[in-house]
């Protein structure tokens, strides 16, 4: 299993040279699985400007979660409106906030506000295929990777050569989407910085469990 | 006999039937035991199979129930609830709750990291989590056979996935009996779980169980396996009644069979037995009419052949008894049917009378006019003895051209008259093709049992009556008693006395020959003496006649010439100057080898050959002169003196005596006897001294009684005496003795009387 290396930074004390230029590379993601580039994989650097809570919404409608997955900053307020003509119950286990929305229909009493950061998945109680996620940052994302995997960046550098910055990687396919992958990578920086996540096959769609049985009859 | 007969025939008919029927049966019934076995083992692993994979299909299906049950469990909100609420007792109590429901033995929740969130029941100490999950997180679920404190345990683990939760829920389940039961109760087969080190063998077959072992997990120490079995005992049961039912039948058609071979050897047994016994009457003589057979085919065929064979043996045995009792030529009873006759008339007991004829010449007849036509004569010589018989009398050809007949008993005369009227009618003049044709025969007459009392007697009797009456030419001559004991007397001196020479039983006396000149013990006569242990002493006359008919003369001869030689070495060896006188038989004249004989026995002889005299009888020198003459001229020339024996009995012509080799004369005892008292004897004696010394012989006189006869033959000149009056025959032994008395009456002897003129 894939695991990020976890340098503990602390950005605050980390010492920023403003005299060097940041330096620009192109990042190349790549399934370590399959070798193909990861589309759409959210990407946050250290380096990155903050983020300031936003409200938002997420809707059900089509019995989907919509959007798919929300970058939000941290305190942001965040409402579930149902557009379904079914109730829903819209609740997630994420240690970054726990939150139970039982049964409703059209909006909720109140948003709910998302005071840690993490990822956080949401899901139905009802619908088990509906799932989203938010992914609550202090940073505004770098960018999403392109079709190729690839993400143009722009990392600090120093004088004398010695930077290193972390940067944190995600998309929803990931193995371990509960969080964010780490990296951290020093200067000379490489061109093109190739990191690798790993990413679980896309679901061929339909129910787990009939796949199970499914395999159990081919016995 | 017949027993062992019946026995052997129906035996080896039923054992072969029962032996044949118990092969085939017993192949049969074992080639059917064998496929039932192996069917029986064909059908068990078949089964056995079947229960492997209705165990596998069971086994499937029940882990796919658990997994959808807890499917249901991971999905449920208030479990997840408890889960995410990171309250580890609330977890705790939901997760038991939830094993509860799904009759889990143990459960546990993990997070990622294989952190324990809850966990209901105890966990076994070794707890292959980190394979489950791995396997887990490749197909989604992972399910796996353990064991757990000897006890079968499924391991499955499933994710509990929610959002925001990301777990593995691991639950074991026992493999009780309750899943064995439903296993056996699909299958037919007796299903268990076991644990422990596993075998290699995926199929064992022992006396009690068809064994299949299906391995769980992978093999080791501490294994689980699903045992399939059947159990054999029923099965087995049904193979042995099955069995016992083959022998059953086996054994009823062995009896059967063994009935059905009875009744078949009964059936071919009796006929068969009844010809036996047909056959057997047939070979007593007797004539039993055929068993009546009612099969047909070859019993038919030997019942047809025996009879033929009786027929064919009845007329051959008549033939055969006609032939061995009747002459073919005569068609008269044979010699043998005439002595059986014979017989019956001793054993009955009744007197009767016999008449004998033999056709004198009869061989001449065949040589001369053929055997056709001595065959003519015998037949009208039957016929007319036949005509001439009175009834109730029998006639048999017994012989070449000899007739015998039984007649009633008569008197001598009317016997005599009989025969002289048979013979008349034989020697009548006879027509035999146109030729007149006329006989001579011999008859002879007996009178039983006067005259003999057996068959042999009568044989014998017959033919010595026939001899006599030949030798004498009597045209009838009736047995004479006592005649016939001679014979045998005769035929008993023949034959004991070949024993009698080599036994050395004969003995040999010596009788002195004196020098009349000077009365001086000159020479010994050899004399053969036999004293027979039955018939007492034999005088030599008489034995050695016989031992000339018989042919043993040259043996005799040849065994006195060697006994006096031994005797004379011994008597020289004692210093006895005597010389030896042998008498040579006729027939000893005639053989050539004779003065070899004499050579050898004489071959170490000490004295002058002169001094052994040979004497020869006159007739012996006249019957075959010249033989006699080639002879004497051998013996001659050997040297020995050679004497003319017993001269003046025979009719020798002087002629014949002057041609002679011999030296010496003996002058016949009759004529010296009484040579005292008879004027005549002493003419001839005198004047034969006188012939002999003309032709230049010596004379020796024999049978000298007195001292007169002595003294006249000395005075005539005789060169040689012998007789009792000078010695008796004395042993060998005693021949020294005897030349003493003898030289004591030297004086006596040469004494001369002077006569006065």
């Amino acid at each position: 299993m894939y695991r990020p290396i976890i340098t503990l930074i602390i950005a605050l004390t980390s010492p920023i040279c403003l005299g060097a230029e940041p330096t620009g590379l192109t990042l190349v993601l790549t399934d370590s699985t399959t070798g193909q580039p990861v589309v759409n994989a959210v990407v946050i650097l250290d380096s990155g400007t903050e983020n300031q809570p936003t409200e938002a919404e997420i809707i059900q409608k089509n019995r989907e979660f919509q959007p798919h997955t929300l970058v939000i900053a941290r305190n942001s307020k965040v409402d579930f409106p149902n557009r379904d003509n079914t109730q829903h119950h819209v609740y997630s286990f994420s240690p970054a906030k726990v939150f139970d929305l039982e049964l409703y229909a059209g909006r909720p009493e109140e948003p709910i506000t998302f005071d840690q950061t993490g990822v956080v998945e949401i899901g139905c109680n009802i619908h088990d295929n509906m799932q989203g996620f938010l992914l609550v940052t202090d940073v505004t994302p770098a960018g999403y990777t392109d079709d190729q995997g690839l993400l143009d960046l722009h990392l600090p550098a120093s004088a004398d050569g010695s930077a290193e910055s972390g940067l944190r990687v995600w998309h929803p396919r990931m193995t371990d989407n509960t969080r964010m992958a780490r990296f951290t990578v020093n200067q000379p920086y490489p061109e093109p910085l190739e990191l690798a996540v790993e990413l679980s096959p896309e679901p061929a769609g339909g129910d787990r469990l009939d796949g199970l049985q499914k395999r159990f009859r081919e016995l | 006999m017949a027993v062992a007969h019946r026995i052997g025939f129906r035996g080896r008919l039923v054992t072969v039937m029962v032996a044949l029927v118990a092969v085939v049966s017993l192949s049969i019934g074992g080639l059917l035991m064998l496929y039932l076995f192996e069917d029986e083992k064909v059908r068990a692993k078949e089964q056995l199979r079947l229960g492997e994979r209705v165990a596998d299909e069971v086994l499937d299906r029940r882990t796919s129930l658990i997994l959808s049950r807890l499917d249901v469990v991971v999905r449920d909100f208030g479990f997840r609830s408890a889960v995410a609420s990171g309250d580890r007792p609330t977890a705790d109590s939901a997760l038991a709750n939830q094993a509860r429901r799904v009759g889990a033995r143990f459960a546990v929740l993990l997070d990622n990291d294989s952190t324990t969130l809850a966990e209901s029941g105890t966990l076994p100490d070794q707890f292959p989590s980190g394979q489950l999950l791995a396997e887990a997180r490749q197909s989604g679920y992972a399910s796996r056979m353990a064991v757990f404190e000897d006890e079968g345990v499924e391991l499955i683990a499933i994710p509990v996935e929610a959002p925001g939760l990301r777990a593995w829920l691991i639950a074991g389940f026992s493999l009780g009996t309750e899943l064995s039961d439903v296993i056996s109760r699909l299958s037919g087969t007796e299903a268990q779980f076991r644990t422990g080190a596993g075998s290699e063998a995926s199929f064992l077959e022992s006396t009690q169980y068809f064994t299949r072992i299906v391995n769980l997990t992978e093999n080791g120490p501490s294994a689980l396996h699903l045992l399939l079995q059947i159990n054999r005992e029923a099965s087995l049961a049904n193979y042995y009644r099955r069995a016992v039912e083959i022998l059953l039948l086996v054994s009823t058609v062995l009896v059967l069979a063994a009935l059905i071979a009875l009744m078949i050897a009964r059936n071919m047994g009796r006929p068969v037995l009844q010809l036996a016994d047909y056959a057997r009457a047939i070979g007593d003589g007797r004539t039993p009419s055929p068993p009546p057979i009612r099969a047909g085919g070859e019993l038919a065929q030997l019942r047809q052949a025996l009879g033929d064979m009786l027929s064919k043996l009845r007329d051959r045995e008549d033939q055969i008894r006609h032939a061995a009792s009747h002459d073919e030529i005569t068609g008269l009873p044979n010699r043998n049917a005439f002595l059986s006759q014979l017989r019956e008339q001793f054993s009955s007991g009744r007197p009767c009378s016999l008449l004998g004829l033999r056709i004198n010449d009869l061989s001449d007849v065949n040589d001369t006019l053929g055997l056709e036509f001595g065959d003519k004569v015998l037949r009208a010589v039957s016929a007319r003895l036949a005509d001439q018989l009175p009834d109730m009398s029998t006639l048999a050809r017994t012989g070449g051209g000899e007739f015998l007949m039984m007649t009633p008993e008569q008197s001598e005369e009317e016997l005599e008259a009989q025969a002289n009227g048979l013979r008349l009618a034989v020697e009548s003049p006879l027509m035999i093709e146109t030729t007149p044709f006329s006989l001579r025969c011999t008859m002879v007459t007996l009178q039983l049992p006067a005259d003999a009392m057996n068959t042999d007697q009568v044989r014998r009797r017959l033919n010595l009556t026939f001899e006599q009456a030949q030798k004498n030419r009597q045209a009838v001559t009736h047995y004479q008693p006592g005649h016939d004991e001679t014979h045998l007397r005769e035929l008993q001196i023949i034959s004991d006395l070949h024993a009698a020479i080599t036994g050395n039983s004969l003995h040999m006396n010596y009788q002195p020959k004196l020098e009349m000149a000077c009365a001086s013990f000159h020479q010994a006569e050899a004399l053969v003496r036999w004293i027979h242990p039955e018939l007492g002493f034999i005088s030599p006359e008489e034995f050695i006649l016989l031992a000339e008919k018989s042919g043993q003369i040259n043996e005799l001869t040849r065994h006195i010439l060697h006994r006096v030689a031994e005797d004379a070495s011994e008597w020289h060896a004692a210093g006895l100057d005597v010389g030896v006188a042998i008498n040579l038989s006729t027939l000893d004249l005639t053989r050539p080898d004779l003065p070899i004989d004499v050579a050898e026995a004489f071959s170490r002889w000490q004295l002058p050959m002169s001094r052994i005299t040979l004497e020869v009888t006159e007739s012996a020198l006249m019957d075959d002169p010249e033989a006699a003459l080639a002879t004497l001229r051998r013996l001659r020339q050997l040297g020995v003196t050679l004497s003319v024996d017993d001269f003046g009995t025979g009719y020798s012509s002087l002629s014949q005596l002057r041609k002679l080799p011999v030296q010496e004369l003996k002058i016949d005892k009759s004529f010296v006897l009484h040579l005292d008292t008879e004027p005549q004897d002493q003419l001839i004696v005198q004047s034969t001294i006188d012939m002999a010394h003309g032709l230049g012989l010596r004379v020796v006189a024999e049978g000298i009684e007195n001292l007169e006869s002595w003294n006249l033959l000395r005075d005539w000149g005789c060169e040689l005496g012998q007789g009792f009056f000078l010695s008796r025959p004395v042993a060998a032994t005693d021949l020294q003795a005897t030349e003493q008395l003898l030289s004591n009456r030297q004086q006596e002897l040469t004494y001369t009387e002077v006569t006065l003129p």
